[in-house]
């Protein structure tokens, strides 16, 4: 039995600095890569679609200064891509919807996603778009098989691992635990630049639903008091404490 | 413009696809490679799991067209894979890269039997090559060489000893030269054939491995002649006229030698700006000083303009411009002179920890040095430089 898959992906900033004074991060001029756990999403897909046959298909609501990523990810194995254009700021209530309207015109048995991504950890596009689709959801995966029409799901918590079963078609979001990502070799990048990458516009939001109200970097700030005297140290760091 | 025609002439393109190669290379480079540098100085040796990685990502295979089992790509491409690889491990640039030198030949001037026959099991990694052509009495002077070749019945029974070649351990596959006939009054270059030699053939012996002081990991060797027989159809080009493929070769391949040196300059050059911005003396980090400032500057001055005379040649080879003769020349001396002067300047940055071994900064000079010399010294590269000016000029003037 085959598994068409739908991967959806994410561009972030490769390596974002943080202006010292303002302690915002500066994006200038920053490179935009494939956000970590989606890679993990498309090497789940490939090898799904190498063991079992089936399409993988990647999907990425971004911009098109990113189909180089859109790109990478076909060289790594997928069949075709398409980027949905548009993406601004990071708002789980527009990027669902943009995805949800492509997916329900899409065929495929599977949606598979990083659980969360390394920019924002927001975690809500799965649950969100396993909802929206009203499919099951399998959340956190660290290993995925199938069972004719059902798929079968390790999940892994913190002190132990639990095996779910789901019906096919069905939303899974995934860990980084899952697999490790292949380096895709020269032949296959040559390959890549052959495979169809289409680009639509989103449609346009209804709305704002996310707003970032300050966006700075974490501060430890230390005090830098060295108490002297031993005898008198624990008074001395209760009256410190007791003040601040 | 003198000597050149356009101002197209000083056009590089890069593509998509070089840049997404680089993204694989730098990422094999930092995960599988560096993590084991320090014990490859230790031991002299490239573990088998970085020659294994290397086969299974198809780096053997670039550069040579997938008709023949490689991975195709273009010159810029096997530029990206020598620059980044030795920019964490120079010797694995050479490992990777070497079988060039007889791929090259083989690509240019064997028959389609050969290619074949010997291109693909070396395009995937299953066979390694190398290039025996360097005497003890003759290495610039490539027309002196004085292995000989004698005929003999359906073949040739060649006598004689080459030093100093890379990969030959690990070899199954070499190409080697040997003089034919004797030089002709004023074309010495004349009676110089090149043939396939398989190890294993009898005659064909391994000596001495030489501790050269840089490479540490790819050592060469010394490669022995005794009598060994090769039939006629292993002779790559013409009966005679080796000397144009051994020179032909190096055409392109100092290409991959200019990128070695990129690579090694890259590499000191990161190393040096970071420790600048880590190190504090006299209270602040030590790219405070202008005296620090400007050495870094000048080593970015200098990595950069290597960089854009690698990638130009690379891009002239790939565009067939005669041209490229000329800027692989220029790229080779300047950027492995270039890589040489910034992994100085890099040791001189870290100061005492600059050249303790730990550090991983010294074994950079140590690489570069060799980079300057083999596959013809920075000295020859002039000689054809000025050469191709004269012929430019339409001037006759004797040199070298
Ligand atoms: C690590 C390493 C690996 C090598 N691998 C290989 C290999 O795989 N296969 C192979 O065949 N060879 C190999 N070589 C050999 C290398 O290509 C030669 O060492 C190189 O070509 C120089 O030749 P030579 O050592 O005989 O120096 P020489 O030719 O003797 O040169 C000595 C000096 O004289 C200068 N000189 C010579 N002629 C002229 C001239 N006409 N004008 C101005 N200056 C001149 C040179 O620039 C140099 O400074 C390797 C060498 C090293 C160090």
């Amino acid at each position: 039995m085959q598994y068409n898959t739908v991967v959806l992906i994410k561009a972030i900033y490769e390596d974002v600095k943080v202006d010292p004074k303002t302690l915002e991060p500066s994006t200038a001029g920053v490179k935009f890569k494939m956000e970590d756990i989606s890679r993990n999403a498309v090497e789940e897909a490939v090898r799904i679609k190498e063991k079992h046959g089936g399409k993988a298909l990647g999907l990425m609501f971004g911009n098109e200064q990113q189909s180089l990523i859109m790109r990478e990810a076909l060289a790594m194995g997928l069949d075709e891509g398409i980027i949905i254009k548009g993406y601004s700021f990071n708002d789980p209530v527009y990027t669902s919807q943009v995805l949800y309207e492509k997916l329900k015109g899409l065929q495929w048995d599977l949606v598979i996603m990083g659980y969360s991504s390394a920019d924002s950890y927001t975690a809500q596009l799965a649950p969100r778009l396993s909802s929206m689709l009203n499919v099951p959801l399998i959340g956190n995966a660290v290993k995925l098989e199938f069972n004719e029409k059902k798929v079968v799901a390790t999940k892994s918590l913190d002190e132990y691992m639990i095996k779910v079963e789901s019906d096919l078609p069905a939303v899974v979001s995934v860990a980084q635990e899952i697999n490790t990502p292949r380096i895709p070799p020269l032949l296959q990048i040559m390959a890549a630049s052959k495979k169809p990458l289409k680009l639509e516009e989103a449609p346009p939001a209804k709305g704002t639903y996310y707003k970032v109200i300050e966006h700075k970097a974490y501060v430890s700030s230390r005090k830098k008091i060295i108490f002297e005297d031993v005898n008198k140290g624990v008074e001395e760091i209760y009256k410190v404490l007791k003040s601040s | 413009m003198f000597p050149f025609n356009e101002v197209m002439d000083f056009k590089i393109e890069m593509t998509d696809e070089h840049e997404l190669f680089r993204k694989s290379i730098r990422e094999f480079a930092e995960s599988k490679v560096r993590p084991y540098v320090q014990k490859v100085e230790e031991t002299n040796e490239i573990p088998q799991s970085i020659i294994d990685g290397a086969r299974e990502l198809g780096l053997y295979g670039v550069g040579v067209p997938e008709k023949y089992g490689g991975q195709g790509g273009d010159m810029r491409t096997l530029a990206i894979l020598t620059e980044e690889l030795s920019r964490v491990l120079p010797s694995l640039g050479t490992m990777v890269t070497v079988n060039h030198l007889f791929l090259i030949p083989l690509m240019i001037f064997g028959t389609e039997e050969q290619k074949l026959k010997y291109i693909p099991p070396v395009a995937k990694g299953e066979k390694f090559a190398a290039h025996a052509n360097t005497e003890p009495g003759a290495g610039s002077d490539v027309a002196g060489i004085q292995t000989r070749a004698e005929k003999n019945n359906n073949g040739y029974i060649i006598n004689g000893r080459k030093i100093f070649i890379t990969n030959s351990e690990r070899a199954q596959y070499f190409i080697l030269s040997a003089r034919t006939s004797s030089p002709e009054q004023g074309k010495r270059w004349k009676g110089i054939t090149t043939f396939i030699a398989e190890k294993g053939m009898p005659g064909l012996e391994i000596g001495q491995k030489f501790k050269v002081i840089g490479l540490r990991g790819e050592q060469p060797n010394e490669v022995i002649f005794n009598n060994l027989y090769v039939p006629d159809e292993n002779i790559v080009g013409k009966v005679g006229e080796g000397f144009k493929v051994i020179v032909t070769t190096y055409d392109y391949s100092r290409i991959i030698i200019a990128a070695q040196a990129l690579g090694i300059a890259q590499g000191v050059f990161e190393l040096a700006f970071n420790y600048s911005i880590e190190r504090k003396a006299f209270e602040k980090p030590i790219i405070g000083f202008e005296g620090v400032a400007f050495r870094i500057s000048d080593m970015l001055i200098k990595l950069e303009t290597a960089r854009l005379l690698v990638y130009w040649a690379a891009y002239l080879a790939d565009m067939q411009k005669p041209l490229f003769l000329m800027a692989s020349s220029m790229a080779k001396t300047y950027a492995t002179e270039v890589a040489e002067e910034l992994s100085d300047m890099a040791i001189k940055i870290h100061g005492g920890a600059g050249v303790d071994s730990a550090t991983g900064v010294e074994r950079y000079l140590r690489d570069s040095v060799i980079t300057t010399i083999y596959e013809g010294t920075n000295d020859i590269q002039k000689l054809t430089i000025a050469k191709t000016l004269l012929k430019l000029a339409s001037r006759s003037v004797d040199i070298g």
